[in-house]
């Protein structure tokens, strides 16, 4: 501590580790509105920070449109990786039964976290793919990603 | 209540003058017993809420059977932010392919907690990770918080 009794701040501070903090606050980003209906590939859903990897907080999908009866959820995946699957593992979202309760505008659960155990890359941005569109009796759906995240560091 | 445009007035508490902030430790490893690690720098008339916390694992390797226990606070036995928990967790050091993350500590605050601005927070490693094999466990601690003012 200082003289006046404060900490010292973000900084290094001696012989033991102390905090910084870091350069980039929580954020949340929004995907463009997308028909969930299509198979689409690369879609950017986080920009990359130069030194610095996003952790997963949280996803919801901001419902747009729908009509019609969703059967089968959209498939999805996402990451900084090769797979594109270390942000969230490819899963089955928006459920059949938050999209067909929906009332557009409505805001329903997104897909889960990675498992904490997978490789993160810094500097590189979070690529979204729909790797099979929701299926149904006249269904219509269009929706957009919200995911919040926050910004962490590593050793390279 | 509305005001005569029908618009909401808004906000009428004071806004908080910090945002909502993360901080990230420099590597430490956990092994070893460490006191008096600054986490979070003071911040005049103001206290920090613990809102969530991650590990981010830098280093691993062998099987960790026993997690660090720490604790975390701004008075004399640093526990009044978090209190005496153990994390990471055996199995995301054991399986972690670095750099990767785990659960930080807990955010379990004593009830009533007596809180004190100006102060920082200081964590204290009371118990380092033990495992077997070739055990190693090196990692950051991220906490992100809310300030609030005292009165």
């Amino acid at each position: 501590m200082d003289f006046l009794g404060y900490g010292a701040g973000p900084g290094r501070l001696g012989p033991v580790p102390s905090a910084s903090l870091i350069a980039y606050p929580n954020e949340y980003y929004q995907s463009p509105f997308l028909d969930l209906t299509q198979p689409v590939s690369g879609i950017e859903l986080v920009p990359a920070k130069p030194g610095y990897f996003p952790v997963f907080s949280s996803t919801k999908w901001v419902i747009q449109a729908v009509s019609g009866s969703q059967a089968t959820p959209a498939n999805v995946n996402a990451g900084s990786d090769g797979a594109h699957s270390n942000f969230f593992a490819s899963q089955a979202s928006p459920s059949n039964a938050n999209v067909n309760a929906s009332v557009p505008t409505s805001i329903i659960g997104g897909p889960t976290a990675a498992a904490n155990t997978v490789k993160r890359i810094l500097n590189a941005p979070v690529i979204m793919d729909i790797t099979s569109g929701a299926q149904g009796t006249g269904l219509v759906l269009r929706a957009s990603l919200l995911v919040w995240v926050i910004w962490l560091t590593a050793s390279q | 209540m509305q005001d005569f445009l029908g618009n909401g007035l808004g906000p009428t508490n004071g806004l908080v003058v910090f945002p909502l902030e993360t901080y990230v430790t420099d590597p430490i490893d956990l092994t070893l017993v460490t006191p008096g690690i600054e986490i979070i720098p003071a911040k005049p008339g103001h206290v920090p809420f613990l809102v969530g916390s991650t590990w981010i694992i830098e280093k691993a390797s062998g099987t960790q059977t026993s997690p660090p226990t720490v604790q975390g606070g701004t008075n004399a036995a640093h526990n009044n932010v978090f209190t005496s928990n153990t994390s990471p967790a055996n199995a995301d050091v054991t399986g972690a392919t670095p750099p990767s993350i785990s659960a930080g500590v807990g955010a379990a605050i004593p009830s009533p907690a007596a809180v004190t601005a100006n102060l920082p927070v200081i964590m204290d490693i009371t118990a380092g990770a033990t495992g077997t094999g070739t055990f190693a466990v090196v990692a950051r601690l991220s906490v992100t918080i809310a300030w609030f003012a005292e009165g």
